[in-house]
């Protein structure tokens, strides 16, 4: 069973979220802030990992960063969450190594079927 | 009374004050801890519910939430109203169903009619954030409120909605109120998306500047030209606006529309002696948005301009060109003229950024990770 990690400050979306992709069956990881998600990564590195942009402490962009660099998690399939959906902030999430950037308010089937094909990409 | 017993009573009454004044504290926060634990647990279920609902996992769900009582519903609403604002496609339907069910959108069409401002700005911020289109009459009737704020809700709303039917409407308010900020007539206006864009056009040619720079704005939050001359009128504007403010925005526009039209304008800018300083620094900055080559040689030159301001932005500029961007500014650093001194500084910023790109990403001491074993 894959494991999808998602960190966000916003315990809304994580309920959403870990639901979402748990009727989905994934397992699911949650973290509430960047400094947790990496602890939770370095713990047990996940398939897929959510993250939201803005974070206090370390931001989404710094735990891609991190995770990017970390040879355990450096091939983590990694979604950005945001509500920043300018230019340069999607260039800053892809400079960073994000595969994907999905713009809130989002869809939760779009998230799931964006999950799917990053994890189906892990396997081939 | 003599005066140790004058000081001791008023010692007493200090004392009576500060004790009465902590025993209120004391009995607010009690009472106010009691009731969020009771709005908690009387939340807790039917959050769970409400989460299932949005994912599809429960098909009884809404006959459920539909029946709260007023009490579980009070306490489940501004949860459910912050949802709204989370998640877009068959989630947010689910949720305006819910909405539509309990009430909340009668009631709120109800409120939008009545004489309380607080009564009416409530209901137009509630049904704005629920797309209510049967609510779009009274709030375009609301743009013409005489009360100020009244009317920047119904604007808000507005834009939330996102009908471009009432887009003339919305740049109307800065007529018939110049007070009311430009800025928020041009993002509720970009809220209307790619269907405001013939209006947006009609509203580049009005007398009023304010008018002008509301829809350039727009045009540059969409940031793509939605109808054909689109581009060429900014690119106008640009030219010829008689207001500064609104070259400048116009100048900020092209950067981001993006054509040979924008960039031909914007080179034209740059060394414009019509131009003030502003304007110019705005195109030169706009060559940096823009991102196109050919404005890699023209903005070498622009690093020796007189103007602090236009050296400073054709030097970041360069930065946004790429590989070609980048090397010009290196090779232009090594002198000794101003030119030279721009380029050097935003030659060793980026230096800066791309160290940080590649080193370890600054963590916060009092939160530091702790460190990873070669067997984790």
């Amino acid at each position: 069973m894959a494991l999808i990690m998602i960190a966000d400050d916003d315990p809304d979306i994580c309920d959403l979220v870990q639901f979402q992709l748990e009727q989905n069956g994934f397992e699911v990881a949650v973290a509430n802030d960047g400094a947790k998600a990496i602890e939770l990564a370095r713990d047990r590195p996940p398939d897929l990992a959510i993250l939201d942009v803005s974070m206090p402490g370390l931001s989404g962009l710094d735990v891609c960063r991190l995770l990017r660099e970390e040879p355990t998690t450096a091939s983590t399939r990694i979604i950005m969450l945001t509500t920043r959906i300018h230019e340069q902030d999607l260039e800053a999430g892809f400079n960073v190594g994000a595969d994907d950037y999905l713009p809130k308010p989002f869809s939760l089937r779009e998230l799931s079927q964006r999950v799917n094909v990053l994890i189906a990409s892990t396997r081939r | 009374v003599d005066g140790g017993g004058a000081v001791i009573l008023v010692l007493s009454i200090l004392a009576a004050i500060a004790l009465g004044t902590i025993v209120i504290t004391l009995i607010t926060r009690v009472v106010r801890l009691r009731r969020t634990r009771r709005r908690d647990r009387l939340v807790a279920g039917p959050r769970k519910r409400l989460v299932a609902l949005l994912v599809g996992g429960d098909d009884g769900g809404l006959d459920q939430l539909a029946g709260l009582s007023p009490a579980q519903w009070r306490a489940l609403e501004p949860i459910a109203v912050t949802m709204l604002e989370k998640v877009s496609g068959n989630a947010r339907h689910t949720l305006a169903l819910l909405f539509e069910r309990q009430g909340v959108i009668a009631r709120a069409l109800a409120d939008l009619r009545r004489s309380r401002f607080y009564n009416r700005a409530n209901a137009a911020e509630t049904l704005g954030t629920l797309h209510c289109r049967a609510a779009l009459p009274d709030l375009g009737s609301l743009l013409n409120a005489s009360n100020e704020e009244m009317r920047v809700v119904a604007l808000r709303a507005l834009g939330r909605i996102g009908d471009p039917a009432y887009a003339e409407a919305m740049l109307d308010t800065l007529v018939h109120d110049p007070t009311t900020p430009a800025s928020l007539v041009a993002y509720t206006l970009h809220q209307l998306g790619q269907q405001a864009s013939p209006t947006l056009l009609h509203g580049m040619d009005h007398p009023s500047p304010q008018v002008r720079l509301a829809a350039i704005t727009a045009v540059q939050l969409l940031g793509a030209p939605g109808s054909p001359g689109v581009c060429t009128r900014v690119a106008h504007a640009l030219r010829t606006d008689e207001s500064t403010a609104v070259r400048q925005r116009a100048a900020e526009a092209l950067g981001r529309l993006g054509t040979q039209v924008a960039l031909v304008a914007l080179l034209d800018a740059t060394s414009a002696t019509t131009q003030t300083p502003a304007v110019r620094a705005a195109a030169v900055s706009g060559l940096g948005t823009l991102g196109a080559r050919a404005a890699v040689a023209p903005l070498c030159v622009l690093l020796g301009d007189d103007e602090y301001s236009v050296a400073h932005a054709a030097a970041r500029s360069l930065l946004r060109l790429g590989p070609e961007g980048r090397t010009a500014l290196r090779d232009r650093s090594t002198g000794a003229d101003r030119a030279a001194a721009h380029a050097a500084e935003a030659f060793a910023i980026t230096t800066l950024g791309d160290r940080r790109l590649e080193g370890p990403a600054t963590i916060p001491t009092a939160r530091r990770i702790p460190v990873l074993h070669e067997s984790t």
